[in-house]
């Protein structure tokens, strides 16, 4: 018994310090954005910061709109995440657990597109929606995410785990697949819904590019190009408020994690990803 | 009239079943295909900027591109790349297996965490402050190594090109191991415990039981990681487009240039659409066939409908 | 049941509803692309007519970008610049119906940014266009038909291109060049003292600047410091270096002719090698932190640990120097002379910009063109380019800086402006090009970078670069 708890301390102390080495470079950014004296010169390393002051946050929310760019961000991604997670949860179950014709043709036919970069269709892709007179506006950044594969992919290995007799025993009280599907499926399906959304929402939030060619407007950007936005508006590379600004847009998402992270492990502990 | 009624109704279960998945077929056709379409057609033509005049060539570009000594190169470090990025996925199920060893609890929870951080945390910030962190000056990885040396070692990880892999290779393990280790904890927490407690019974050590039972296991949460790490690898971009100051030359020396930054470099860099577009068809091919062998042997085609 | 119905209905007409934008609106995408596309805009009334309200649409990187339309403020010197209010309310002054929307966007990825800007036929002016011919109109007919701006410039945005029968040996403008980025010498003059180094005049040459980088790199006799002697352009943009040395030694290696196919590319020669092989003769004395591009942390500082730098932002320096109180310890020189050639004994210093050009799909060229000629020349503008830290193009705006800087700064900038030949661009010259030839830039400094850390040598330099622009050369239809 003492050795097992020997064990488990030495185990823990490993952990800790490899933790440590691993987020020095995250907590180094953290305390440059607190650091007045982080400009052009960086500062030697150290825990603390060499001249304490918010500075750095109080500059980035004067030059670039961050408060309009937080909601913008969080609208988009809130109604894509919604989006591509209910579309990925309905393919899931028809690929999971329907009889139609062509299913496996169509299913080669999503993950297929997985493999096709999105830098690659990017500019024909750009063309269409000037066709469609959608450009500057969201709707280039949400008509995407109707079809969201990979999560597609992970809600049927998912979904096929639910035992077939829940949904027989509903069958037989005359429910619909549709019914079945919102009644039952979607309940049951709550730590898949959760990790789907995290995976999704950290997507959306990075998502550079294609917002920076089709959103114009500085009022209907997004977070991650105002981030560019912010570092073009300085002559030098200024760490401090650099960093600040990397903090601020990092922020919901971890505190998003911290929320969600229990059942991404579970989601992905009931899901069919061992086949 | 019976049969009508079948045909009828069946016809019924069919649409049910379609109204779940006609939605992200089209979207998927439409803002997928059609426009991969496009790419493929380019291929086939002589055309600089898409939009400004273009010539049918036929193969004229693949030819180019595959006699092309910096694609070569490209595909030879994005496989490279890919393959030393997979160190993420030991590394993973060796910290998933600690942590898991703990039982579960706050501890477990908190590591859990914890390690997975820098999966969130990502873009030009943390490139920022690696730049600091693998510069070969007295930065603070080659400090460290001084001192567990005892010599002075200055080893430019992001500026000498025959060190650049490994320092973007640090670059993408920490940023990944979070999610292998999430993925292997997930499935190590999966295994029956029974089999467990039957090798205890039959007196097998932890150490043992881990390489006799829990590593054999785990073997299709290993393939599976290591099929989505090679698909993530040929597609890396973002974090080798910064580290070369916003350009997809791949520096040092196009040592970090990857498939996906050749294809950007002709789109848009010194354009030439037609190059780029069959960059773009070769490492679709390319990954279509990893997937493929990937499907095949997960027994994809062998399953029948259900 | 009946919610999961209503719902499929609406998915259902929205998924219909998609897809059927999508088969109506290909088929005249083909048509819309191509040159149909530049003959239906030529057609667009050509007068620039001020009565008819229209909006110019600005799109692209750059000044407007950096100070944003109210301004910015700088970190370390504290200076505050005047944002771009400053020239929509000086337009709207002298062309009160023509508005003006103007999308900033930053350096990154930006000729992704102005392809697609100028796809969406949504876009006027493009801010830094010139470079991608294809979507910039050609102004030389309007320069023509305006003699006043003869010699007025110190620079214009001069391509080469073969498209519409155009000789690709001669240059077209294809962009109004409004700030330049002349390449200086920024020296330390407390270093040189200190090693009791003389110090140089604006009349030197390659061989000098080595000699005096030299010198002055080790520990300093009087601080104790170590000091390095220079830092060229940061090794990200070796290729800049390329430049400067090579147009310095005069040593050609394109020779263009009538169009592309023609035009003959030799880097493989032992010229180009001792290009390389001088470039590297300075990389000795350079701080070990130069390759990671973080050795210019102290400079033009109190703490200054390097004797010569090149810059391309001179202003910034400037103010750098201004805040710190330090403009009596540094000094500003134009890059050594040219050693032969017909420009023998000019600066090799050659110069960077921020241009604007009129985007081909523009429905509005003329008030474009009006616009951009504006920006280019206008005394408000020009007063504004300086108060926001900018060395103007245009030669009569000149004076605004020569109020704003002291005189020895001042001069060097000047020499630099006025030694320029208005026949040479740095993207496209005898000794370069940064657009027509493939990955060439790029090659360059790759090899640069590998000759550095001895990876190379300067012959293998030298065959690699030529490699690969026999390659792109071979690949033309």
């Amino acid at each position: 018994m003492k050795m097992k708890k020997v064990r488990k301390g030495i185990t823990i102390f490993f952990l800790v310090i490899l933790l440590a080495v691993i987020l020095i470079p995250l907590y180094w950014a953290v305390v440059l954005s607190f650091d007045r004296a982080a400009t052009t010169t960086l500062p030697p390393f150290s825990l603390t910061p060499k001249e304490f002051s918010l500075f750095n946050y109080e500059y980035a929310f004067k030059t670039i709109p961050l408060v309009r760019l937080y909601i913008n961000t969080i609208i988009v991604t809130v109604t894509n995440t919604f989006i591509s997670v209910f579309t990925a949860m309905m393919c899931g179950y028809a690929f999971a657990k329907g009889k139609f014709a062509l299913k496996k043709v169509w299913f080669l036919f999503m993950l297929a597109v997985m493999m096709i970069p999105f830098e690659s269709r990017m500019v024909p892709l750009f063309i269409q929606y000037r066709n469609w007179g959608l450009l500057d506006t969201w709707a280039p950044l949400i008509f995407g995410s109707f079809a969201y594969v990979y999560g597609t992919f992970f809600a049927k290995q998912n979904i096929e785990t639910i035992p077939d007799s829940l949904r027989e025993s509903a069958f037989l009280d005359g429910a619909g697949e549709w019914t079945i599907f919102l009644r039952i499926i979607i309940p049951l399906s709550k730590p898949l819904i959760a990790t789907l959304s995290i995976l999704q929402v950290l997507s959306n939030w990075n998502n550079y590019l294609w917002p920076l060619v089709t959103i114009k407007s500085t009022e209907k950007q997004l977070i991650s190009v105002g981030v560019a936005m912010f570092n073009a508006q300085q002559d030098n590379i200024y760490y401090g408020p650099r960093m600040a600004v990397a903090v601020i847009s990092a922020i919901p998402l971890t505190i998003m994690f911290l929320i969600l992270q229990k059942n991404i492990v579970q989601s992905i502990a009931v899901s069919g990803i061992k086949q | 009239m019976k049969t009508k009624k079948i045909t009828k109704e069946r016809l019924k279960t069919e649409l049910v079943w379609y109204s779940f998945i006609i939605l992200s077929l089209v979207t998927l056709l439409v803002l997928t295909y059609l426009p991969m379409l496009t790419s493929v057609k380019y291929s086939f033509y002589d055309v600089s900027v898409l939009g400004y005049g273009e010539t049918f060539s036929g193969f004229k570009n693949y030819s180019l591109i595959l006699q092309n000594p910096a694609f070569h190169r490209s595909v030879g470090n994005t496989v490279v790349l890919a393959l030393m990025s997979l160190l993420s996925i030991p590394m993973g199920f060796v910290l998933a297996s600690l942590i898991n060893g703990l039982g579960k609890g706050k501890t477990q929870s908190f590591f859990r965490v914890g390690y997975y951080l820098p999966n969130i945390v990502t873009g030009v910030s943390v490139i920022l402050v690696f730049q600091v962190v693998l510069k070969s000056n007295e930065g603070l990885l080659n400090n460290v190594l001084s001192t567990f040396t005892t010599q002075p070692v200055s080893i430019g990880w992001l500026s000498d090109s025959n060190f650049a892999k490994f320092g973007a290779t640090i670059i993408s393990v920490w940023g990944n191991l979070g999610y292998a280790m999430l993925i292997n904890l997930a499935n190590l927490q999966s295994i029956p415990s029974e089999i467990y407690e039957a090798a205890e019974v039959d007196g097998a050590t932890p150490i043992k039981a881990w390489i006799h039972i829990t590593i054999p296991q785990m073997v299709p949460c290993f393939s599976f990681l290591l099929i989505t790490n090679i698909i993530g690898g040929l597609a890396r971009f973002t974090d080798l487009f910064i580290l070369g100051g916003n350009t997809s030359a791949g520096r040092p020396g196009g040592t970090l240039q990857t498939i996906l930054m050749f294809i950007y470099q002709f789109s848009f860099e010194t354009p030439q659409y037609g190059i780029a577009s069959a960059g773009a068809m070769i490492l679709f091919a390319i990954t279509l066939a990893i997937t493929m062998v990937n499907l095949k042997l997960t027994g994809f085609f062998k399953k029948d409908e259900r | 049941m009946k919610l999961a119905k209503r719902m499929m209905a609406v998915l259902l007409s929205l998924s219909l509803t998609l897809s059927l934008a999508a088969c109506g609106d290909s088929a005249p995408k083909e048509s819309s692309s191509g040159t149909s596309e530049k003959e239906a805009s030529a057609n667009v009334s050509e007068v620039a007519n001020d009565e008819e309200p229209i909006t110019l649409k600005l799109v692209g990187p750059g000044l407007f970008t950096t100070v944003g339309e109210t301004g910015s403020m700088d970190l370390v010197t504290g200076l505050e610049r005047p944002g771009y209010q400053v020239v929509v309310e000086r337009w709207n002054e002298l062309h009160p119906n023509v508005k003006l929307e103007i999308e900033t966007s930053p350096w990154d990825n930006w000729k992704a940014v102005l392809q697609t800007a100028a796809l969406s036929n949504d876009v006027d002016v493009l801010l830094h266009g010139s470079s991608i011919t294809a979507i910039a109109e050609p102004i030389g007919k309007w320069l023509d038909e305006d003699p006043s701006l003869d010699g007025k410039f110190s620079m214009l945005a001069m391509r080469r291109t073969e498209e519409n029968g155009g000789d690709f040996s001669k240059y077209i403008p294809y962009g109004l060049t409004i700030t330049a980025n002349p390449l200086l010498m920024v020296l330390d003059k407390e270093i040189f003292n200190n090693y009791g180094v003389t110090l140089p005049d604006g009349n030197w040459s390659l061989e000098d600047v080595r000699k005096v980088a030299e010198s002055t790199t080790g520990i300093d006799p009087v601080t104790g410091k170590q000091t390095y002697g220079i830092s060229m352009l940061g090794a990200g943009s070796a290729n800049k270096n390329y430049i400067w040395v090579s147009r310095a030694m005069d040593v050609p290696a394109i020779d263009f002719g009538p169009t592309l196919k023609e035009t003959k590319v030799n880097y493989n020669t032992p010229e180009t090698a001792a290009v390389f092989d001088y470039i590297n003769s300075l990389y000795p004395f350079s701080s070990p932190d130069y390759l990671e591009g973080l050795d210019m942390e102290t400079s033009a500082t109190a703490d200054s640990n390097l004797a010569m730098f090149i810059t391309e932002s001179s202003y910034d320096v400037y103010n750098k120097l201004q805040a710190g109180d330090l403009l009596d310890r540094f000094m500003f020189l134009p890059l050594p002379n040219i050693e032969k050639g017909e420009n023998a004994g000019n600066t090799s210093s050659h110069m960077g910009d921020w241009n604007m050009a009129v985007c081909n799909t523009s429905e509005n060229k003329e008030m474009a063109w009006e616009f951009i000629k504006f920006m280019a020349t206008d005394p408000v503008v020009q007063e504004w380019l300086v108060e926001s830290n900018n060395i103007p193009n245009y030669l009569d705006g000149l004076s605004y800086l020569e109020e704003a800087m002291e005189p020895a700064y001042y001069t060097a900038i000047e020499q630099v402006l006025k030694q320029q030949p208005l026949e040479f661009s740095a993207s496209t010259n005898v000794y370069y090009d940064s657009g027509n030839f493939g990955t060439l830039a790029n090659d360059l400094t790759t090899v640069i970078n590998e000759i550095f850390v001895g990876n190379m040598t300067s012959q293998q330099a030298a065959e690699f670069v030529q490699k690969n622009a026999d390659d792109f050369m071979k690949g033309l239809q």
